[in-house]
């Protein structure tokens, strides 16, 4: 009896922790947004566009946003920086802005800045020691989740998705795009990137002048009102992996009996596109950027997936130089980056000129 | 049947739920930017509101119970039953979290209400399908007539503090006008000696 009213009593703190948890996750927004954020760019902070600099800008862009496991922008975990390596490698004259950490929309890394400081850089630092202490990833996860999750709020989410859309155009800026030469721009996306990347695009499509397009891997795709401003949106599912329809199913105005909603609306028109990768998971052994599993043809996880986004990046419509350089997905394993198109060249139709 | 600590537990329950209304509602109106004077106003009135809003309820299951049985029910009965039934705490703390917005929302004021029907079926001794039917339909008036004055002032910006009449919530557009864009953009200084034009 003592044992059992230990335990519920125990259950009954975890329920408790996550609803203080989960109810103070709009707690960062709402500092960053009133200012009262410290050592953070202020939401009303001006974009600064680079001098032109001699570095010849790229073809194309992609920007990366990451699943719920990471903790910076700056920290890659292997497999993914290697994934990315190889899309960047396959497709000539592409650059691949990695480092934004879009669960905060300030990008401020869970490791700087924080109350809870300790507790973040704790959690990799305990689990590089023991393997066994992985599982307090879940809180990371669960964290990282709230901020998707908030990013569809009607409260939090406009501003939210205001932040992180300026910090990608800050990224894209970093690495050299420049406005006065627009250049195709694809998010690139995994998890709960989906989800934020549809909440982001009204502003992306304000600043950019264009629609962007979406490349989701296993992404948590949801009825956001934005999504209307994605040019298409081209899902790779695994077929073992079950959460990324969590969105869809969880927002119920997504479902087939709301024909009206922005999502349906969407798929109504065309604009989204479901490729079966093959029988991979969301997050593990045998997801999607995994090295070790191999699918029935002997290709391993990560080698499929970076084949279906090269050649999805390289027939990007309207892309600069794609009918002069040739995407090789042979060259993902390795291939040195070829030289991005040089600033200044007049840019036609059909090509460069 | 109706003891002290009964009313007492129940009237607990309320105040909590409205504070914790209250809590959310002042989260919003930060992200609204509102002034000291108007956040200040607005929480207090959140507060009392919800509470107006539950005895509306209260009192509108109370005119439906006299008219279907011709006989008034025991007020603190009703209240007791309002405030006791711990869903609506769930259901203003939820309202605290982002994202638990429309679905979970819905769902949890389907339970609220089931859980409030079968909670004053139990304690007045009346027809559960009946209490329900009671319940449902004193909801749908005070939703009615919220609804009938949130249309009146939809587009009444300054009335946004009050979380009931008026536009509370920020749209992208919104967010867009008052922040900088791409065309406030601004350059880099050079630290490059400038060579004027022409030469």
């Amino acid at each position: 009896m003592t044992v059992l009213t230990a335990f519920l009593g125990a259950v009954g703190l975890v329920v408790v922790a996550v609803f203080v948890f989960a109810a103070t996750s709009c707690a960062e927004t709402i500092a960053w947004w009133t200012e009262r954020g410290r050592n953070r760019a202020a939401p009303g902070s001006h974009i600064v566009i680079p001098q032109p600099s001699p570095e010849p800008i790229a073809d194309q862009y992609i920007i990366y946003l990451s699943g719920v496991g990471r903790n910076s922008g700056e920290e890659v975990p292997a497999k993914e920086a290697q994934f990315l390596d190889m899309v960047e490698n396959g497709v000539p004259g592409s650059v691949i802005v990695r480092d934004i950490f879009p669960y905060s929309p300030s990008s401020t890394p869970l490791t700087e800045y924080r109350v809870l400081n300790g507790l973040w850089t704790g959690i990799p630092r305990l689990a590089r020691r023991n393997r066994r202490f992985m599982t307090l990833y879940h809180i990371v996860y669960f964290r990282n989740l709230l901020q998707v999750c908030m990013s569809r709020d009607r409260d939090y989410g406009p501003p939210y998705a205001y932040g992180l859309a300026k910090e990608m155009i800050k990224g894209l800026l970093r690495h050299g795009y420049r406005p006065e030469h627009p250049r195709p721009v694809t998010i690139l996306c995994i998890s709960g990137g989906g989800q934020l990347s549809q909440a982001a695009a009204p502003y992306l499509r304000e600043w950019l002048g264009s629609k962007v397009r979406v490349i989701s891997v296993g992404s948590v795709l949801a009825d956001d009102p934005g999504t209307q401003d994605l040019e298409e949106i081209v899902h790779l599912s695994g077929s073992r992996d079950l959460t990324q329809y969590a969105g869809r199913l969880l927002g119920y105005t997504g479902w087939p009996v709301f024909p009206g909603s922005a999502w349906n609306r969407f798929v109504a028109a065309g604009r989204f596109r479901s490729i079966p990768i093959g029988p991979m998971k969301h997050m593990g052994l045998g997801d999607y950027f995994s090295r070790s599993a191999r699918l029935p043809d002997g290709t391993t996880h990560v080698q499929r997936t970076a084949e279906v986004v090269i050649g999805l990046i390289a027939s990007q419509p309207g892309r600069i130089g794609s009918a002069q350089r040739q995407a090789s997905p042979a060259a993902a394993t390795g291939a040195k980056r070829d030289l991005p198109v040089p600033v200044g060249t007049s840019v036609s139709a059909s090509g460069r000129a | 049947m109706v003891t002290p600590s009964f009313i007492h537990r129940g009237l607990l329950i309320l105040l909590l739920s409205a504070a914790s209304y209250a809590v959310a509602h002042g989260s919003r109106l930060l992200m609204r930017r509102e002034g000291r004077l108007k956040w200040t106003a607005g929480v207090l009135f959140a507060f009392l509101a919800f509470l107006v809003n539950r005895l509306a309820l209260t009192g509108a299951g109370w005119l439906i119970f006299s008219i279907f049985f011709s006989s008034a029910p025991d007020l603190l009965v009703l209240l007791g039953v309002v405030g006791l039934a711990s869903t609506p705490l769930l259901l203003s703390f939820v309202k605290m979290i982002p994202f638990f917005g429309p679905g979970v929302l819905r769902i949890l004021d389907v339970v609220a209400l089931l859980r409030l029907a079968a909670l004053a079926s139990a304690m007045l001794g009346m027809d559960w399908l009946g209490c329900l039917a009671g319940w449902i339909t004193s909801w749908l008036l005070v939703f009615l007539a919220s609804a009938r004055l949130r249309w009146r002032f939809r587009s009444a910006r300054w009335l946004a503090w009050t979380g009931v009449l008026g536009v509370l919530h920020l749209s992208p557009a919104d967010v867009m006008a008052e922040m900088p864009g791409m065309k406030d953009a601004v350059r880099e200084p050079t630290t490059r000696s400038v060579v004027p034009a022409g030469l």
